[in-house]
């Protein structure tokens, strides 16, 4: 075992895919200094034809990535703050998304779209999202959201041996986070939720840095709630049958999301919970999601994204 | 030009021929019904397809236009384009596997993908492109576009990307002088759409697009730049579409109807009617190999609709298979 | 110090119990092991005695049913005590946890009348969707366990916010019903009886009421006919040889202490049989079936309550696979006394797997076919008739035998012709080399 943050697992992950796979390659605005860590010290190793700093065009990073993805590369499209999928929306959702059903699975676009996600840093409404549910209402993408150092290195390199295009969303919050993680190589399927710690009144339901503030809230409810949470950490595909094996025991739910709440990925788990374990539940599904209103920054941010207290409010409701 | 065989020339003639009597097809086939979506005539616009495409090797990549839903492209690359006519009839045996009943692929001949947002063209070719660079086979990606799609962002990063990175790429603009009803003149500010080259410091060239024999030559020019690693480049070709923007929509310009008198005027320039006047005049056209040449073409439509109209629709279980590669 | 007393768990498939009488009244002194109440359950009657000396306090009506676990009346030891129960009995049921729903009633008029001015407003006693056509919130869960455990909502108080019914409500009904089992008194009395002429269109001559044992048995019968695929096969067992084997046996009787009836040899009997082919041995649970590796053998007994009361009980001797004829033997005479003194216990009549049913005697004319019906919950029964003297032929000659009219019910949901097929032969070769039994 050894001890690696958040972000070097990242790096690791993709150096190690890069040297096992001569198709792969990253391209973005900045990746050969990485101001966000993930691609950091590549550029030393790989050198600029697979380091590409590109123009600062969302549209020609992803529209190239897809294109050569099409062409038989994998490519890593860094997209630095994952809000910049809006402007490059034509090209992954439209085009990255379709193109293995638009072309009758004759050509596929296996890509990752690197993006760092969610706020707490205050910087407001354009660097502060996490764009999940738009990812989610485009058929095609799969979305991977790490919540520890050995998920982030574990699902990248899974993330960029799949045959689709892959948005993967790593949280600002969560660069210095420190944690053992093997010395050998191992990669974690999509799609496999992973109990971050078990309970049995009530599970909670939270991805990214989300799963953080689920375990805080457990913690602080310890000896009056157990509480259970399970982190799916590929939101498509999804691991349903976690959720549902975990609330067949607790009959109770709280959805944590940091998406905002209308329209979003809480209310999706909570209606296909309520579709498949209607029966198990004694209380209606809770959640706890971003305000439906922009992120605001600064000092205002807090009353728009989820807080620990509003998690344990949320368990509390449900814990009648 | 010089380096023309007659039987180089007959070719292009015959091309032009086959796609002409396949759009027709297509055509016909619309107002009876039979096309189960839309269909963009490319009437008056076959010598570009044609003549650029021509030029390409079978392992280049090709991001075909909207005009002729890919025929005149892939006609011109020596492709068969029976399968376009069963896509547009959704049918499975169709290029797309008459999944959307548009989309254009075939991987062996370098075609990955057709978009439907127009301006993708310009980043998923920049894309092709980068590969074809990586891979270090001398592969160059041939993209057509439309006149309006110039007007999205996508021309503009793609353009400045592939110039940064001389990605071999050669961008052929079709310019028709409409984008739908609106006139081009109204629509984009520059009068020549080669001249946004410059600003990205790549070649930029205005051809006449009803001439196969002057597109094949710039082609020929662009693709040799993009093969010796010299960049991209951009060729405006100025064309005419003959019909309207779309099978069943009014032919208007803004709101009125276009000028009779103008669409005669481009008519006497057809591509298939300059080329064939050349061909007789050299004596490489003979009145007999003009009517063999017609024959094959009909017969070929024929065979094609036949093809399209027997075979049969995808299985709809397939379609949530789809949705992401095994 | 107040004490309830409430519908107590009578066995495992009990669910709930109807108050036959009060045997005290509402405002009594009582003293305590003071039998206050009757109730019917399924086939037994049962004193529920007073927990405490004190006054007694009566919610619960006679002649209505009431889910395990319903609080139904109260020993108050204080007068006072008393006061405050009667003042607001409502509220004194919903802090108990449970409301019999015929209480508000009671309730709502006693708060109209005078001396309870003072009392809560009706509209408050309904409070919680708890009364009358209003919905019922219940959670999901809730509802499928109240489903599964045979739970009444309508009686359940919910705990959950706005009163919705949660998980956690529906386990207390079944763990105070539970707890009630071991406290509840296991003797039993027989019903009052009532009669009396009555006009319908047409002239009545005697009315007997429709509850208690009787309406158990129509309820269960009726329950099972209307929930399996009865088929029945009829068959003929030469009972010759299994007479001469029998009377050995009754010779011993002096020695042995006991008598060795048909019933015991076809409890044996069918026990080997039912070894041999298990599928015989089985039950539709939700949607499995369930193969029990216990067989517990019922056998009907008829019983007489009073004048009018009178029906079958079928007390179960279990796990007869592992037992011996003597050990069947001494089982079923201590079920028979215990069911002829109505002193069975909800677990003696309860948990049976197949059940044999001999009505050999009950008419001189010779009870030949029937088409009896599985026991809730069976999948088989096995109904003897009247052994008669007939002629049979044996090896070419006619000679006499002594036949055994067999019915055989089975349900075919669980299982086709071939089993019982199997059955009757199985037991056939053992009725006619009754040495057999023995390896």
């Amino acid at each position: 075992m050894k001890e690696i943050n958040y972000w070097q697992a990242i790096a690791e992950a993709l150096a190690e895919e890069m040297e096992r796979d001569e198709t792969v390659f990253i391209i973005g605005e900045n990746v050969q200094e990485a101001p966000f860590m993930a691609t950091r010290e590549l550029i030393q190793r790989f050198g600029p034809e697979r380091v590409m700093d590109a123009p600062l065009s969302e549209l020609a990073i992803a529209g190239a990535t897809v294109g050569a993805a099409c062409a038989g590369y994998r490519p890593v499209c860094d997209l630095n703050f994952a809000d910049f999928i809006y402007c490059a929306a034509d090209e992954i959702l439209l085009k990255a998304a379709q193109q293995n059903f638009a072309h009758a699975g004759k050509v596929n676009a296996p890509c990752v779209f690197l993006g760092v996600a969610g706020g707490g840093f205050g910087t407001g409404p354009e660097h502060s999202h996490v764009p999940s549910a738009m990812v989610l209402n485009n058929p095609g993408l799969k979305l991977v959201l790490p919540s520890t150092p050995y998920d982030a290195k574990g699902l990248m390199k899974t993330a960029i041996r799949d045959n689709n295009p892959v948005c993967y969303f790593f949280h600002k919050k969560l660069m210095g986070l420190k944690q053992e993680i093997p010395e050998d190589e191992y990669l974690i399927p999509l799609g496999q939720a992973d109990i971050k710690r078990e309970g049995t009144d009530v599970t909670v339901v939270a991805t990214l840095y989300m799963v953080h503030h689920a375990l805080e809230a457990a913690k602080q409810l310890e000896g009056k709630i157990s509480v259970e949470v399970i982190d799916p950490r590929s939101l498509e595909p999804l691991d349903m049958d976690t959720i549902i094996e975990s609330i067949k025991k607790t009959n109770r739910v709280v959805v944590v999301d940091e998406d905002t709440q209308r329209c979003g990925v809480a209310a999706e788990i909570g209606q296909q919970i309520m579709e498949l374990a209607f029966d198990y539940l004694d209380a209606p599904v809770a959640r706890v999601c971003s305000a439906n209103m922009p992120v605001a920054g600064a000092e205002m941010e807090k009353y728009c994204i989820p807080q620990v207290e509003q998690v344990v409010a949320a368990i509390q409701s449900v814990c009648y | 030009m010089s380096n023309l065989t007659n039987t180089d020339k007959i070719e292009l003639y015959r091309k032009l021929v086959h796609t002409r009597k396949h759009d027709e097809l297509n055509v016909r086939m619309a107002s009876e019904g039979k096309l189960r979506t839309f269909y963009h005539s490319a009437q008056g616009h076959e010598a570009i397809g044609v003549g650029a495409c021509s030029v390409l090797h079978k392992d280049d990549y090709l991001y075909p236009h909207l005009r002729g839903h890919g025929i005149p492209y892939v006609v011109g690359k020596g492709m068969d384009p029976k399968p376009s006519v069963s896509e547009h009839l959704g049918k499975a045996t169709g290029w797309g596997g008459g999944i959307t009943g548009v989309h254009i692929v075939d991987k062996e001949n370098g075609i990955f993908a057709q978009g439907g947002t127009i301006g993708s063209a310009f980043v998923l070719s920049a894309g092709f492109a980068l590969a074809a660079k990586k891979n270090g086979t001398g592969q160059v990606c041939m993209c057509f576009v439309g006149d309006g799609s110039v007007q999205r962002g996508q021309a503009h990063e793609a353009m400045n990307l592939a110039s940064c990175w001389k990605l071999p790429v050669v961008w052929v603009v079709e310019n028709n002088l409409m984008a739908w009803f609106t006139p081009c003149c109204d629509s984009f500010a520059l009068k020549n759409i080669a001249d946004m080259a410059k600003s990205y410091n790549m070649p930029g060239k205005v051809i006449d697009g009803m001439d196969v024999f002057a597109v094949r030559e710039a082609a020929e020019e662009a693709v040799d730049l993009a093969r010796k690693g010299d960049g991209p480049s951009m060729l405006e070709c100025k064309t005419y579409r003959f019909r309207p923007h779309s099978e069943g929509r009014p032919d208007v310009c803004h709101y009125l109807p276009r000028s009779e008198e103008e669409i005669a005027e481009w008519k006497k320039r057809d591509p298939l009617v300059l080329c064939q006047k050349k061909l007789v005049k050299e004596k490489i056209l003979t009145k007999n190999l003009i009517d063999e040449i017609e024959l094959e073409a009909d017969e070929k439509a024929k065979e094609t609709e036949k093809f399209a109209l027997e075979s049969p629709y995808p299985d709809p279980s397939i379609l949530n298979t789809l949705v992401y590669a095994p | 110090m107040i004490n309830n007393l409430f519908i107590p768990k009578l066995g495992m498939t009990m669910e709930k119990g109807t108050i036959s009488e009060w045997v005290a009244e509402d405002g009594d002194q009582v003293q305590q092991d003071q039998v206050v109440l009757i109730l019917e359950t399924e086939k037994v009657a049962h004193e529920l005695v007073a927990p405490s000396a004190g006054i007694l306090a009566v919610f619960g009506k006679a002649g209505e049913e009431y889910l395990c676990g319903t609080v139904v009346g109260a020993v108050a030891e204080t007068k006072d005590e008393y006061d405050a129960i009667k003042k607001d009995p409502a509220k004194f049921l919903a802090e108990q946890g449970t409301v019999p729903i015929e209480m508000l009633d009671e309730a709502e008029s006693a708060a109209a009348s005078p001396e309870a001015e003072n009392a809560a407003p009706a509209s408050e006693l309904t409070a919680g969707d708890q009364g009358g056509s209003e919905r019922i919130r219940i959670s999901p869960l809730a509802r499928n366990l109240a489903k599964a455990h045979g739970v009444v909502i309508s009686t359940v108080k919910g705990s959950g916010p706005g009163g919705r019914i949660i998980k956690r409500d529906i386990e207390a009904v079944r763990q105070k019903a539970s707890d009630a089992t071991a406290k509840a008194p296991q003797t039993a009395v027989p019903p009052a009886a009532a009669s009396g002429e009555r006009g319908a269109g047409k002239r009545v001559l005697e009315t007997i009421p429709f509850s208690g044992m009787r309406k158990s048995i129509a309820d269960n019968l009726h329950h099972s006919l209307s929930s399996s695929a009865r088929v029945t096969v009829m068959f003929e067992l030469d009972v010759t040889d299994l007479m001469e084997f029998r009377s050995y046996y009754s010779n011993q009787a002096g020695t042995l202490g006991f008598k060795v009836t048909y019933t015991d040899l076809f409890v044996l009997m069918v026990s080997r049989c039912l070894k041999a082919i298990p599928i015989m041995n089985s039950s539709i649970v939700g949607n499995e079936i369930k193969i029990w590796k216990d067989i517990n053998i019922g056998f009907a007994v008829a019983v007489k309550r009073s004048e009018t009361e009178s029906g079958l009980v079928v007390p179960v001797i279990k796990n007869t696979e592992q037992m011996s004829l003597g050990d069947i033997a001494k089982a079923r005479i201590a079920l028979m006394e215990k069911a002829r003194s109505n002193t069975l216990a909800m677990d003696e009549i309860s948990g049976g797997t197949f059940t044999l049913t001999n009505t050999g005697a009950l008419s001189s004319a010779g009870w030949q076919i029937q088409t009896p019906i599985m026991s809730p919950g069976e999948a088989v029964v096995l109904g003897t008739g009247t052994i008669v003297d007939r002629p049979v032929v044996k090896n070419r000659e006619i000679v006499i035998g002594s036949i055994m009219p067999m019915s055989l019910s089975f349900d075919h949901r669980i299982m086709d012709g071939i089993p019982p097929g199997q059955f009757m032969d199985k037991l056939t070769q053992m009725a006619t080399e009754p040495q057999m039994i023995l390896i």
